[in-house]
C-alpha cells in the first residue's frame, strides 16, 4: 500500500511541476487561450492529446480503455464547467498548480469545488441517478 | 515564470499521460479523485466490494443468483429461461472486457491532488517566481474589481467546476485529455461543450471591461 502513496505522490508532484511550467496556472494565460489571442496553450493541448494517441495507437494492448459515455450530464456538465473554468482559471487539478504557484484566492476556488462536488452527490442520489461514468485516476 | 513552448509542454504533457497510464493501468484523470475524496464514508464498503469482485468468481456467481431469490423468490427465478439465467450471471462475473475493480483509498487520492501543488511550488522556486499573492491575475482583477467580489465569484465559479465535472463524469484530463486522445464520442462532446461555453463565457466577461 505504501507503494502505491509513493507512486501517486510522484506522479502528482511530476504533474504540478508539468502544469506549472506549461502555465496552466496562469489566469491570464487561460483567458488569452479562451479569447483566442494567444493559441500557445490550445497547441499545448493540441499536441499533448496528438501525442497520446500517436503513442496508445502503436502500443493499443498496453493501455487501458478510457470507458465514458454519453450520458443526460454530458452536455449540462460540461457547460457548467467550462463557465466555471472562465471564471476561476481552474479545473480540478489546476487549482493546485494555481495553490502551488502561492495564489491565494485559488483557496475559494478549492472550496467551491469541494462543495460542488458534495452537492452533486447529493443531488445525483436523490434526483438524477443516472450513471456518470466519472473518471477515476487511482 | 517563463513558461515552456507549445511543443515542448505538449510533448511533456503528452508522455505524462502516457507514463500514469503504464504505472497506474489507468487513464489520467482527476475528478475521480475529488469524487473519492468526497464519498470518503464509503471506503469501507468500496474496498468490501472490490474484495468480492476479485475472489472466487464462481462463489460471486452463486452469492448474486441466492441474493437474487431471496429478494424476489423462487418462482421469479423460475419464469426465466435457466440457460440465460446462468450467462446473465456469468457477463457479471466473467466480462473480460471491464477491468477488475481496483479499491485505492481516499487518503491516496488526497496525496496525489497535493502533491501537484507541491510539484507547482517546486517549479515556481526552480525559476525563483514563488510568491503569495492575494490576486490571482491584473486580468482577473479588472473582471472582478473588489476583493470580496472577486473571492464571491471564485466560490461560486469553484462550485460550478466541482458540479459541473461531477455531472459530465469527467474534466480536462479524463474527457480532455485521455477520452479526447482514444476518440471517445462523449469526451469529444464534453471537451467541445466546455471549451466552447468557456470562450464564449471570457469573450464576454472580457467585452464587459
Amino acid at each position: 500500500m505504501m507503494k502505491k502513496y509513493l507512486l501517486y505522490g510522484f506522479l502528482g508532484t511530476l504533474m504540478g511541476f508539468i502544469l506549472a511550467r506549461i502555465g496552466f496556472a496562469n489566469y491570464d494565460e487561460i483567458n488569452k487561450m479562451f479569447a483566442f489571442t494567444d493559441f500557445r496553450l490550445l497547441l499545448t493541448f493540441a499536441a499533448s492529446v496528438v501525442i497520446l494517441m500517436v503513442i496508445r495507437l502503436i502500443f493499443r494492448k498496453r493501455f487501458p480503455k478510457q470507458d465514458k459515455f454519453i450520458q443526460p450530464g454530458t452536455v449540462p456538465g460540461s457547460m457548467l464547467f467550462g463557465f466555471g473554468w472562465a471564471v476561476t482559471g481552474a479545473c480540478p487539478s489546476l487549482v493546485f498548480v494555481q495553490l502551488g504557484q502561492g495564489y491565494l484566492p485559488a483557496l475559494m476556488t478549492l472550496f467551491g469545488i469541494y462543495v460542488g462536488v458534495v452537492f452533486y452527490r447529493k443531488m445525483h442520489a436523490k434526483y438524477f441517478m443516472w450513471d456518470v461514468g466519472s473518471c477515476s485516476s487511482a | 515564470m517563463e513558461y515552456w513552448s507549445w511543443w515542448l509542454g505538449g510533448a511533456a504533457l503528452g508522455l505524462f499521460a502516457v507514463l500514469f497510464s503504464l504505472l497506474t493501468g489507468k487513464p489520467l484523470g482527476v475528478s475521480g479523485s475529488w469524487l473519492s475524496i468526497a464519498r470518503r464514508k464509503d471506503d469501507a464498503i468500496l474496498k468490501k466490494s472490490a474484495e468480492v469482485m476479485e475472489g472466487d468468481q464462481e462463489q460471486v456467481k452463486d452469492d448474486l443468483l441466492a441474493m437474487t431469490m431471496a429478494e424476489f423468490g423462487e418462482d421469479a427465478m423460475a419464469d426465466n429461461n435457466p440457460q440465460r439465467r446462468e450467462g446473465e450471471a456469468n457477463a457479471i462475473t466473467s466480462d473480460k472486457s471491464k477491468p477488475k475493480q481496483q479499491f485505492t483509498p481516499w487518503t491516496v487520492h488526497l496525496v496525489f491532488l497535493l502533491s501537484m501543488l507541491f510539484g507547482s511550488y517546486l517549479a515556481a522556486l526552480s525559476v525563483g517566481s514563488f510568491e503569495l499573492s492575494t490576486q490571482l491575475s491584473p486580468m482577473h482583477a479588472k473582471i472582478f474589481e473588489h476583493l470580496g467580489e472577486e473571492w464571491l465569484a471564485l466560490f461560486f465559479g469553484g462550485m460550478m467546476v466541482g458540479f459541473g465535472t461531477q455531472m459530465a463524469g469527467g474534466c480536462t484530463s479524463g474527457h480532455g485529455l485521455s477520452g479526447t486522445a482514444q476518440l471517445v464520442p462523449a469526451s469529444l462532446l464534453s471537451t467541445f461543450v466546455f471549451m466552447a461555453s468557456a470562450s464564449t463565457l471570457t469573450l464576454l466577461m472580457n467585452a464587459l471591461i
